[in-house]
């Protein structure tokens, strides 16, 4: 079966409800509808960027948004420090989130499974306590404020939503293009068995560094995107675990096997969510929310990509990894001894 | 010198009781269990309202938090966590995760409904009592605590090494197939093995309500706490989770006097990251 989210076609789709998207700061609507799809566009981008090693290759990390942060205190403290304009540190920022990734990568990679996540997580509260404390680079806990470059409010919300735009394009480009690669395939293998991968001979540790690496700048450049837009960094807020919470939970609301999902995910949960605390307030929707979290993981396993999937194909919940390990191993076999 | 060590194995003996629960019941079955720390919390509110209800000495309303602890594990076991057993292993990892991550957001937003997001305490009529040990002054809560920490898990050591149950426990640990193979019912393992964990919560729940303050938002701090616990000293390792309790709590103690407040945490974390590169499975713990 040739999977039809791997044809172009599906992601010209994609580009056509992007294109769509893009027309909305041209229909006078309320700015409070330009920051919800702003938003949306954001958290997309990082469910997407994380789904590159979370969801292709099974590694789980819950430190997310430590590249989040690193992302935008490069951009802030080099802004501090040498008054460096915002705009032109951004590769910076992928670059020294691409690095932090490499270090972990040589650290963590060793360990599987839940270790992996713990290990992530700790590494987010390690940034966190960091930024707070190493006073001289980042202003402690006080944090940096950004300069805002144009005065006018409606041109600025404008232009950062064009480069939401833009980058969501960028990032569903990239985890496409992983998709119908054999790097891709490299990666479902492991994801699939790790040790069948390795026998099979998946260059194991160079591909889980390369998801890592790709994912982690991918996560920078959005963070120093989101800092320099909300103009202040701040070290609670910045490595918070929220931030690695949300993307997690949209890729798997939507479906973490493929783009799709991480897109899908991420708009039906910004849209409950705030819909949920505007109609009965924050703490009962907080409430609410824990259970459509529990409610989602137990009854739709492989998100809503997978519900739709097995209701047009009629096949059970739990038949598709099987069927998904021998595709994925044969595939890194041939792509091998081609 | 001698102060910062008593002060570290008073706070240690406490947070090995705290990873002592996590300890069982996380790294079982791919389950990641970010829901034991909110048991505790949990745990710490329950005592606090049962000795205001029955006005009471909350170390004798104790057991009946258990019971209740105990009873809510069963069913979260039984609803939430055996539904994930049959999926794959890096499915179950996140999806446990997730699913327990809901559990103790549900738990903290009950909680914050039920007794508001103010912080708590206990107070007691030897709260603010002292006693001298060879010259140093101790809080007698915490010294009480240590006692408790080092009575419990030593009965759990004992549960686990001479009764049936606990061995069938530490089978179904080391080799979920052959201990059914032997016998052992594993589902009915499983839920014994959760509801201990919760109940364990209990009793770090107590102690904390003794000696510390404590809101529902406590909950990430003990998580922290507690995962670094129940790793360092290697899942399922009772000793391993009283060693591992009293470094990381000598650790915080030393470098809170010689460098900073600031920075204990960051030692804390650092100290578990070796641990998982040096030995993921923790220092005692078997690699399964």
């Amino acid at each position: 079966m040739q999977a039809q989210h791997r044809r172009w076609s599906a992601f010209v789709v994609f580009l056509v409800i992007v294109a769509a998207a893009a027309s909305l700061p041209f229909l006078n609507l309320p700015d409070f509808y330009l920051q919800q799809v702003f938003r949306i566009l954001f958290f997309a981008g990082l469910a997407q960027s994380w789904n590159i090693l979370g969801g292709y290759t099974g590694y789980l990390s819950l430190g997310h948004s430590s590249f989040v942060g690193i992302g935008g205190y490069t951009i802030g403290c080099l802004y501090l420090l040498f008054h460096w304009s915002p705009f032109l540190t951004f590769p910076l920022a992928a670059l020294s989130a691409a690095m932090l990734a490499l270090l972990i990568g040589v650290i963590c990679f060793r360990i599987r499974g839940s270790y992996f996540l713990i290990a992530t997580m700790l590494v987010l509260f390690i940034m966190q306590t960091l930024a707070a404390n190493l006073r001289g680079l980042t202003n402690g806990a006080d944090g940096i404020d950004l300069p805002l470059f144009t005065s006018d409010f409606n041109d600025e919300t404008r232009i950062w939503f064009f480069i939401s735009i833009a980058l969501i394009v960028l990032v569903t480009l990239i985890a496409f293009l992983i998709e119908r690669s054999r790097f891709g395939l490299n990666l479902m293998a492991i994801r699939e068995d790790e040790d069948v991968a390795r026998s099979m001979g998946v260059r194991v540790v160079h591909c889980k560094a390369m998801a890592f690496v790709i994912s982690a700048a991918l996560a920078g450049l959005l963070g120093a995107f989101y800092t320099y837009r909300n103009h202040v960094i701040e070290p609670f807020t910045a490595f918070s675990v929220e931030m690695s919470a949300a993307p997690i939970m949209m890729a798997i609301l939507g479906g973490s096997r493929n783009w799709m999902g991480p897109l899908i995910g991420a708009v039906v949960f910004d849209v409950v969510s705030t819909s949920l605390a505007l109609a009965i307030g924050n703490e009962y929707s907080d409430m609410l929310f824990a259970l459509f979290l529990i409610g989602v993981v137990l009854l739709l396993p492989d998100g809503i990509i997978g519900a739709v999937g097995r209701l047009r194909y009629g096949k059970k919940a739990g038949s598709e990894p099987t069927s998904g390990t021998v595709t994925s191993i044969r595939s890194a076999t041939k792509l091998h001894e081609a | 010198m001698l102060n910062v060590l008593a002060l570290g194995i008073l706070n240690g003996s406490i947070y090995a009781l705290v990873g002592a629960g996590l300890s069982l019941t996380y790294g079982r079955q791919n389950v990641i269990d970010v829901a034991n720390p909110a048991f505790i919390i949990v745990g710490a509110y329950l005592v606090l309202f049962f000795s205001q209800r029955f006005g009471l000495d909350p170390y004798l309303v104790t057991p009946l938090a258990l019971v209740v602890l105990f009873a809510l594990g069963v069913v979260v076991q039984v609803l939430l966590i055996n539904p994930l057993l049959s999926r794959p292993d890096f499915e179950m990892h996140v999806q446990s995760a997730l699913v327990l991550f809901g559990l103790a957001l549900f738990i903290q937003v009950c909680l914050v409904l039920a007794f508001s997001a103010d912080f708590k305490g206990i107070h007691t009529s030897y709260t603010d009592s002292v006693i001298q040990i060879a010259g140093l002054r101790l809080p007698l809560v915490k010294v009480i605590a240590t006692g408790l920490a080092c009575v419990t898990l030593l009965s759990l050591y004992a549960f686990l090494t001479r009764t049936y149950t606990g061995k069938a426990i530490l089978a179904t640990y080391a080799n979920r197939e052959t201990a059914q193979l032997l016998a052992v019912n594993v589902k009915r393992i499983d839920v014994i093995t959760y509801g201990l964990g919760t109940a364990f919560a209990g009793i770090a729940g107590l102690v904390i309500a003794l000696t510390f303050s404590f809101s529902p938002a406590s909950v990430l701090p003990w998580t922290v706490i507690g995962f670094a616990v129940a790793v360092i000293g290697g899942k399922g390792s009772v000793l391993g989770t009283l060693i591992a309790g009293l470094t990381v709590g000598i650790v915080e103690a030393a470098v809170s006097v010689t460098i900073s407040a600031n920075w204990t945490y960051l030692a804390v974390y650092s100290l578990l990251l070796l641990v998982f590169v040096v030995r993921p499975s923790g220092l005692l713990g078997e690699r399964f």
